[in-house]
């Protein structure tokens, strides 16, 4: 039986008087790889805030692990954009890595063997143990999402949370970053909030589309090539009804 | 050049010197990297407010800018967090507001305020031994709440996103950042006054910045670059008989110049 991680029933939120997401509800179980598809501004980053309870929904309920998601986001494994960042900033790989276990540690700074030991395990699963000492603004986009996925791996998460893994990334590095997430997903629940359709379909089991509202498709085991098919068409502009009719399978509850 | 050692004012401007250095490098390294120097500009005018006050009721100004200092560092804090003020409104307004109140309370002070300059634009030839007591301790907090909690500011001045979502307060350590850009302000006041304070939490970590990557050793370099310059200044300014305040902060960018020239140079022959 598997347990629910992430639940969410008839979720709105709203910035003023906008409607961001209307009635969303979803479900991810342990070992699930879910996509979440949608275009820029249809409520992705939103519906991520929601997941981790750094927003409130204005009706709907979100459980995380059975519990408040404020409470239980320690669980989660967060990977943000990679956008958001200033690769200025003067901190090495293992700090990144470090800031993973930081949070379970209060009024002490410097790590101990065991964490220094952890962050090495990490760096090792995303293959970049050797670049511990070198600066994050030194790495290839690829490498720093590796260093991210790395991060969130030290939290020792049940459940990896990625926005937009592979934007600007160029498409070697996008796949070995979608093998490597094929692989962590041995252990833990996977959730890609992505706007590019194409790389996604071959990896992830279930897609989920959202643009304000949300459609849960299911598993795409048998509607990859459709996928394709739905990556001809001009995204921006897909009103949900296009990539619906062209998945072709509908598992609304 | 031995000889003005002799005299106490001198050596209390050297002291002032090492010890403005140590705060405003250190915090003036995560001032720069966090890219908060205008909420740093922000909190140093609101402290005028209490330099004021300290006329008005005839306390040592220096004192009675520390509580405007931090209150300024808070409320900007919770601006951000709990209004739909944005940051740099709030900023604004504390700015105005405490320029304002210290003005006023100048104006109702019995008397005349004759060192009211020293404060406005510094001057390290008149710091008091008080003073030094005043800064060695604040330099000791600084330096104390860096060491203990170094890896929670590095983390978020990086990305207070994930830091919040591992389980750091970000809340608690961004005030408590504040907080200390509040307390180097006060300890920059008498060396180079509330409107040039800016200059020496920025330009000597963006000095070291062109050559020490690293967030420990650009803190350790920004603090060696500001006293080195900082008693250069001094010197300049004690031997050519000009403001203390203003000449520091104009060697610091002539140096700051020089150095932007030598490392373009030794790129572009790479």
């Amino acid at each position: 039986m598997k347990k629910p991680i992430i639940k969410l029933e008839n979720v709105s939120f709203r910035y003023n008087t906008q409607a961001v997401l209307e009635n969303v509800s979803l479900q991810v179980e342990e070992h699930d790889f879910l996509g979440i598809l949608g275009p820029n501004g249809g409520g992705k980053t939103t519906l991520l805030k929601l997941i981790l309870g750094l927003v409130k929904p204005q009706t709907g309920e979100i459980t995380l692990f059975g519990g408040e998601p404020s409470v239980n986001r320690h669980l989660v494994g967060y990977v943000p954009q990679l956008f958001n960042f200033d690769f200025e900033f003067p901190i090495t790989v293992r700090e990144v890595v470090l800031m993973g276990i930081l949070g379970k540690r209060r009024f002490r700074s410097g790590y101990n063997k065991t964490e220094i030991e952890l962050s090495y395990k990490v760096l090792n699963k995303v293959g970049m143990e050797s670049f511990a000492e070198t600066l994050i603004g030194d790495l290839s986009g690829g490498q720093r999402q590796r260093i991210f996925i790395a991060r969130a791996l030290a939290t020792e998460p049940k459940l990896l949370l990625l926005d937009e893994p592979v934007a600007n990334i160029d498409q070697q590095w996008q796949h070995s970053i979608y093998e490597l997430l094929n692989g962590l997903n041995k252990e833990i629940a996977i959730v890609v909030v992505t706007h590019d359709v194409g790389i996604v379909s071959t990896y992830i089991d279930q897609i989920a589309c959202l643009n304000r509202t949300m459609h849960f498709h299911g598993s795409t085991k048998d509607g990859i090539p459709k996928i394709s098919e739905m990556y001809q068409c001009p995204f921006e502009f897909v009103g949900h009804e296009v990539p619906h009719r062209l998945l072709g399978k509908h598992n609304h509850d | 050049m031995i000889e003005i050692l002799q005299y106490e004012f001198m050596r209390n401007a050297l002291l002032a010197a090492v010890l403005v250095s140590i705060a405003g490098g250190i915090v003036g390294t995560m001032v720069v990297v966090k890219r908060i120097v205008f909420i740093s500009g922000g909190i140093s005018h609101t402290a005028f407010g209490g330099l004021g006050l300290g006329y008005l009721i005839g306390v040592n100004p220096i004192i009675t800018a520390i509580p405007f200092s931090l209150l300024s560092a808070l409320g900007i804090s919770v601006a951000r967090k709990y209004t739909r003020i944005s940051e740099d409104s709030a900023i604004g307004i504390l700015w105005s507001v405490g320029m304002a109140l210290g003005i006023l309370f100048v104006e109702l002070a019995p008397g005349y305020a004759p060192d009211l300059m020293s404060y406005l634009f510094g001057s390290i030839l008149t710091v008091t031994t008080a003073d030094i007591f005043i800064m060695i301790l604040l330099d000791l907090i600084i330096v104390g709440l860096v060491f203990f909690f170094y890896s929670q500011f590095q983390a978020v001045c990086f990305d207070e996103e994930f830091a919040e979502i591992s389980g750091i307060s970000v809340r608690f350590f961004y005030s408590l950042l504040l907080c200390m850009v509040a307390l180097s302000v006060i300890i920059l006041i008498r060396v180079v006054g509330i409107i040039l304070i800016i200059a020496l939490l920025t330009i000597p970590p963006i000095i070291a910045r062109q050559f020490v990557k690293r967030l420990k050793p650009l803190m350790l370099w920004s603090v060696i670059i500001s006293t080195v310059f900082t008693i250069a200044g001094l010197f300049f300014s004690y031997f050519f008989n000009l403001p203390s305040g203003a000449t520091i902060v104009l060697t610091l960018t002539i140096v700051f110049l020089i150095s932007a020239g030598i490392k373009k140079l030794s790129v572009s022959t790479i």
